[in-house]
């Protein structure tokens, strides 16, 4: 009789109970914490890979702009830059456009110019587009002719930042872009240096 | 009897044994998680050092290209040039730089330059003849990955050619 009854009321003691709840709490608590930290850390990798990306088109499309323009100027703020580049290709709004022209290579006209051949693009008047790159709010835009294309956007904050230099007969760029990631509160080691030259002789036309 | 049974339920426990597996186990899991954490911040720097490399080759690639041919035949304007890092990135300071430039389509003898990651740059070979026409420029980086301490390179070639401007 006396064998039953301990066999019935064995369990754990109050002792025992309090010690494996603080364990479990513990356990499930460091679980908790250290999912938060894995599912941020997968977050902000996933963010950083996302807006490097979106760097990397930027300085793409400028660095393509600048190799085909004639000439550069970036504001003193560094973020508004303004290219001129050659008409290479007969758009519809051209004045020389006709309809089975249009979409085709443009030929080069050789022009003399202190004592230097240049190659040129279209006519006189019509010979220059202009491509300008700003920042609008979390958008970086390119504009070319009053078309207007969102060639970056992020909510990190991108900024890129152009500085024109002149030679004797060129020019270049060099644009760093920064953005602030969403894991840490500031740039540092976010940029992303590019340097592009004129492939053309330099000159405003 | 009575006495013997009662003291072998109320002392049931797991042994030491037991209780250490059980902690290694936990603390590998838990180690396993941070370690998967790290893992991801260092993969965050191995993408940036890429994304480095690969800018640095095309911007040392830019400039050689739009110098004057006189000068890129010329050994110590190119080395004088190569003092300065291809773009002010910190991770010129972590990369060996080598310019390898000769002429094209057929050697004569290669002009090699090597930065060291701390500014140092040596002349490692001078071409016999790089003609006056065609050059073919290699660019090449080369470190030592954050993921794993791999080697890794970047490089790029170009084939310039003597002229000017349009």
């Amino acid at each position: 009789m006396k064998l039953k009854k301990l066999a019935k009321i064995r369990a754990f003691t109050l002792v025992e109970m309090m010690i494996a709840i603080a364990i479990a709490f513990t356990i499930l608590g460091v679980t908790l914490t250290s999912s938060i930290a894995l599912e941020k850390s997968f977050n902000s990798v996933d963010n950083y890979f996302a807006t490097h990306m979106q760097q990397i088109r930027i300085v793409d499309y400028l660095a393509r702009d600048v190799r085909r323009g004639f000439s550069v100027t970036s504001s003193l703020d560094k973020q508004t830059v303004t290219v001129k580049i050659p008409r290479y290709i007969i758009q519809a709004a051209d004045a020389d456009a006709t309809p089975s022209t249009i979409g085709t290579p443009r030929s080069p006209r050789l022009a003399i110019s202190s004592g230097d051949y240049n190659i040129n693009y279209g006519t006189a008047t019509n010979q220059i587009s202009t491509v300008l790159y700003q920042i609008s709010g979390s958008s970086i835009l390119r504009t070319e002719d009053g078309v207007v294309t969102t060639i970056a956007s992020s909510t990190d904050n991108l900024i890129p930042e152009t500085v024109d230099v002149e030679l004797a007969n060129t020019e270049y760029t060099t644009t760093a872009i920064t953005f602030k990631p969403i894991s840490v509160a500031d740039r540092n080691g976010t940029v992303v240096y590019s340097t592009a030259y004129l492939r053309n002789r330099r000159r405003s036309l | 009897m009575k006495m013997n049974k009662t003291r072998s339920v109320t002392n049931a426990a797991n042994t030491l044994p037991e209780v250490l597996i059980a902690v290694v186990l936990v603390a590998t899991f838990f180690a396993s998680i941070f370690e998967l954490n790290a893992v991801c911040l260092r993969c965050i720097d191995a993408s940036k050092e890429s994304l480095a490399a690969v800018q640095s080759v095309q911007d040392r690639s830019e400039v050689l290209r739009n110098i004057a041919f006189s000068d890129l035949t010329n050994t110590s304007f190119v080395q004088n040039l190569m003092n300065t890092a291809a773009n002010p990135a910190p991770f010129s300071k972590k990369a060996t730089e080598v310019v390898t430039i000769s002429k094209y389509p057929t050697a004569n003898g290669v002009t090699k330059f090597t930065r060291a990651p701390n500014g140092t740059v040596t002349t490692d070979s001078i071409a016999t003849d790089l003609g006056t026409g065609l050059l073919k420029v290699d660019v090449q980086d080369s470190w030592t990955m954050a993921v794993g301490g791999r080697s890794r390179i970047e490089q790029t070639s170009s084939i310039i050619s003597n002229g000017t401007k349009k």
